[in-house]
């Protein structure tokens, strides 16, 4: 259904644009109809960045996104406006996606009112049931955004995003500016949704217990690099890369003693110029080949 | 929200009251003036303050209150005039190269860094020198730099605005640029302009008074803040009356719009606005 081709994305910066940035460094997946693939990795791993790509709101430097075969960065304007009705992001931090001078009723209906689908009651119905589906009522409708809790907050942007009917979303970290507590009701939801309306979804987290708990598939990412994709149940009973090992260890699980978190002394660097594979510095099966050649990630 | 807003802050509504009376004033000139502004009456000419004549006659007898409540049309309303011109294009400058950036948003900017280069008043001189002194060239002369203010500030507001999730989120909804910055990109920075505008008035209402002092704005005998000023200072010694009463007019005007200006601006402050509602 949506497939990422060789997805690179470079940023230049500095002078005369002469240092250069590989955020995103050829990424490819696959996601079918009603799958949820979950691009995990930590902090600045370029999981954003390979999300926005996926959503047309960045230009990747090379590579391709085919979204039912087609390349949505050769859409026409009308086609690409088609496909925002079909593709729906989530953002991370929901006390800030919504116009702040705005009701939450305005906010919800300017998707159907920019695509021209629906005014009136019958926009008000479709509203109405949307927010009933996430868990809230009509009294939301007329609050400002700085009146809701995040988790409400998070609730009414799922609401929006579902208003198009659409068949894949990306969903960028949409629970972890929220507490624990909320993290699960909003994942449960999600859940649901997904089950309710068929959708596709690629899921970008950093929360190995979020990944467990929504994922088909996962892909992890180390210094903009897929280092390992597969089943989540395969991932995390027998993860094939020293790095997810290490992550899976650091897993925080009742037992001291059997803690092994990855080693933190090592700060993440953001030169990404070097040969050689990217966690050579980390890992523990290191040999003379990893100062050499990137190792290449094989289906 | 606005009347629990206004009543906390007593210098927005004084500055609101004085401008108030003075737009008042401006619009019913014809029925607070007691006397015709241009009537020449020579037996008349330097009375003292007081008595038929509130605030005295001036060298050629006439009655400089009613000048003066004559005068407030003109000075107000060309002020007006300009900021409202400067804003209208400062903003469509602004918002154009701060929302697309490149090669416009370079070009219109170095322009404004040239521009900006120029003191206000001399090259409104300038100006004024090469197209001959009238109404419709001082405004011009006013505009020429005044809009590069409201285009920077403009620019500086979009560019932090067009980052924000709830612009790049409605981008991923499917609006295009033009809903984008006439639905959501100007409102949000109206509040900001309005504050801009308002403390620019008193500016202008300067300006254009120093500019009719020098003879380069409005004409002698129309009755104008800053000509009534030029006109009287040949009696600054012997009658201080018929300059001190155009000076005060435009003092109080000025001072109204600052503190009409000051008080938006600790009313849309987002951070008071966050304690006042609560």
């Amino acid at each position: 259904m949506l497939e990422a081709v060789n997805l690179s994305k470079s940023f230049y910066y500095g002078l005369f644009q002469r240092n250069k940035n590989d955020a995103v460094k050829n990424v490819s997946f696959k996601i079918k109809k009603g799958e949820t693939l979950c691009l995990l990795g930590e902090s600045g791993c370029g999981k954003t960045t390979a999300g926005m790509m996926i959503a047309g709101l960045i230009k990747p430097t090379s590579g391709m996104v085919l979204y039912r075969k087609e390349n949505i960065f050769k859409y026409r304007p009308k086609e690409l406006k088609k496909f925002r009705t079909r593709l729906q992001i989530i953002f991370q931090d929901p006390d800030t996606v919504l116009n702040p001078r705005w009701i939450i009723e305005k906010s919800l209906s300017e998707p159907l009112r920019i695509h021209g689908l629906a005014n009136g009651k019958e926009s008000r119905d479709r509203i109405m049931e949307l927010i009933e589906t996430v868990g809230l009522s009509h009294e939301h409708l007329n609050r400002y955004p700085f009146e809701l809790s995040g988790g409400q907050l998070q609730r009414i942007i799922l609401a929006r995003a579902l208003l198009l009917k659409p068949d894949f979303i990306v969903a960028d970290e949409p629970t972890s500016s929220l507490d624990v507590s909320v993290q699960a009701q909003i994942l449960t939801i999600f859940k649901e949704l997904q089950k309710k309306f068929q959708l596709s979804c690629l899921f970008i987290t950093h929360d190995l217990h979020v990944a467990r708990c929504i994922a088909d598939r996962i892909a992890v990412m180390y210094k903009g690099t897929m280092l390992e994709e597969g089943n989540a149940e395969d991932i995390f009973s027998n993860p094939v890369h020293p790095y997810t090992r290490g992550l899976l260890d650091s897993l925080i699980i009742p037992d001291p003693e059997a803690v092994h978190p990855l080693d933190s002394n090592i700060p993440i660097t953001s030169d990404r110029n070097y040969t050689g594979c990217k966690y050579k510095e980390l890992c523990d099966y290191r040999e003379q080949i990893c100062e050499e050649k990137e190792p290449v990630l094989k289906k | 929200m606005s009347k629990k807003i206004f009543p906390k802050n007593r210098l927005l509504i004084f500055g609101l009251f004085l401008l108030t009376l003075l737009i008042m004033v401006s619009l019913l000139a014809s029925y607070v003036a007691p006397f015709d502004p241009n009537y020449v009456e020579v037996e008349n000419r330097l009375n003292r303050p007081g008595g038929k004549n509130i605030l005295g006659t001036d060298g050629y007898g006439r009655d400089i209150f009613s000048r003066i409540v004559f005068g407030a049309r003109f000075s107000l309303s060309l002020a007006v005039l300009v900021v409202l011109i400067n804003l209208c294009i400062g903003v469509f400058i602004g918002t154009a190269s701060g929302f697309f950036g490149g090669a416009v948003d370079e070009l219109t900017m170095r322009l404004v860094d040239i521009l900006l280069a120029f003191p206000n008043i001399i090259f409104a001189l300038l100006v004024i020198g090469i197209l001959g002194p009238s109404i419709p060239n001082l405004v011009f002369a006013l505009v020429a730099l005044g809009w590069t203010n409201y285009a920077r500030i403009t620019r500086g507001l979009v560019l932090s605005l067009k980052e924000q999730d709830f612009i790049i989120s409605i981008k991923a909804i499917g609006g295009g640029d033009f809903y984008i910055i006439t639905r959501h990109v100007i409102p949000s920075i109206i509040p900001f302009l309005v504050v801009l505008a308002t403390l620019n008035m008193g500016h202008m209402i300067m300006s254009i008074a120093a500019l009719s002092f020098l003879g380069l704005g409005v004409q002698i005998p129309t009755p104008e803040w800053g000509s009534m000023l030029s006109e009287g200072k040949q009696f600054i010694f012997t009658h201080p009356h018929v300059i001190i009463s155009p000076g005060l007019a435009i003092i109080i005007a000025v001072f109204a719009f600052n503190l009409l200006g000051d008080g938006l601006r600790d009313v849309l402050d987002p951070r008071t606005k966050e304690i006042i509602k609560t």
